[in-house]
């Protein structure tokens, strides 16, 4: 089970809300573990959510980076720096799974 | 143009109309330098003409906003003459009025001068019938020492046939100017905020902010100011 936090950005609202469970924004030390039914409820009413620990993003690269941004739809990635690939694949909310890490 | 009338002559490409767009932003976005730092002043390939990155409409309203400036002043009076010889101003209040139609979280928030909501998920596939529930999303209310400041745009236009204002095309556009308002800093008044829902009419939040004097735009631009398009075209 992931465990998330609802991240500080300020398109998300102050606390998400799921089943038993109450997200508060930018509380990176007490992460929620939720089960993926959860994350994805919680997603699809468009908060942003991060998962604590190692960033998995921060490990794609190369063709593995491009393969993870096109899964997500992410348009005008073309012209996107890694970075900002990588950052867009945050912002959409992207997790691995999907696609698996690269070492290229 | 010029004034015509005989012995009333007017303008009639300086009148003005409604109905009026009204946006906000927060006042981490910066004060508009004119008014294509608020919407985008061409159409785009849909005949919109989006708000900039950070302003947000208020949308719908089913009341018209009003805008007011006031002035008082206080009289200096002598013994001698009967009457004031000199004036001095007292006081300038400046405040507007917002009509507030579509009731979202970002409007809510303004209303209820709150930073605090709440995304609530969806019930999973496998809940009983009887705990299925949409998504929803709450505004929380409470209590507050200080309000919330926000930049404010204020947007109507001269009448249709008035004057123009063509758009570089494909496809040209003609349409009448835009003239606005723009306070670059204003909070919600102390008076009353009303929500009422009756049979029969729209529910419209008439929402009363005072303008407050922003020292970053220099002395005498601390309300904000008026702004109107010249008609004519937009060279590319």
């Amino acid at each position: 089970m992931p465990s998330v936090f609802l991240k500080d950005v300020d398109s998300n609202p102050s606390e998400a809300e799921v089943d038993e469970h109450t997200l508060i924004k930018g509380d990176e030390d007490n992460p929620t573990e939720l089960t993926d039914d959860q994350v994805a409820r919680l997603r699809a009413t468009g908060v942003k959510l991060d998962v604590a620990g190692p960033d998995e993003i921060d490990d794609l690269k190369g063709d593995v980076l491009d393969a993870a941004v096109k899964e997500a739809e992410i348009e005008g990635a073309s012209s996107l720096t890694a970075e900002e690939k990588r950052q867009a694949l945050r912002d959409a909310g992207w997790s691995a799974g999907q696609t698996s890490g690269g070492d290229s | 143009m010029a004034r015509t009338g005989g012995r009333f002559p007017f303008d009639a490409s300086l009148a003005v109309t409604g109905p009026a767009r009204v946006l906000w932003a927060p006042t981490t976005v910066a004060v508009p330098t004119d008014l294509n730092d608020v919407i985008q002043l061409v159409a785009d390939g849909s005949g919109e003409y989006p708000a900039k990155t950070g302003w947000v409409d208020f949308g719908l309203s089913a009341d018209a906003p009003s805008y007011s400036h006031d002035k008082d002043t206080d009289a200096l009076e002598y013994e001698q003459p009967s009457g004031a010889l000199f004036e001095s101003v007292s006081s300038i209040t400046r405040s507007f009025s917002a009509q507030v139609a579509e009731l979202d979280d970002a409007a809510l928030k303004i209303i209820e001068n709150t930073a605090l909501t709440a995304a609530v998920a969806a019930s999973a596939a496998a809940a009983p019938a009887g705990s299925k529930k949409p998504a929803q999303t709450k505004v929380f209310t409470g209590l507050y020492s200080g309000f919330v400041q926000y930049r404010v745009a204020w947007l109507f236009a001269r009448p249709v046939g008035a004057s123009q204002v063509t758009e570089p095309g494909p496809p040209v556009v003609t349409r009448p100017p835009f003239v606005a308002r723009i306070f670059p800093l204003v909070q919600l008044a102390k008076d009353s905020t009303d929500v009422e829902s009756s049979k029969g009419d729209p529910t419209n939040v008439e929402v009363q902010f005072d303008v407050m004097p922003d020292a970053s735009q220099g002395a005498g631009k601390e309300h904000g100011y008026w702004v109107y398009e010249t008609p004519g075209a937009i060279v590319t």
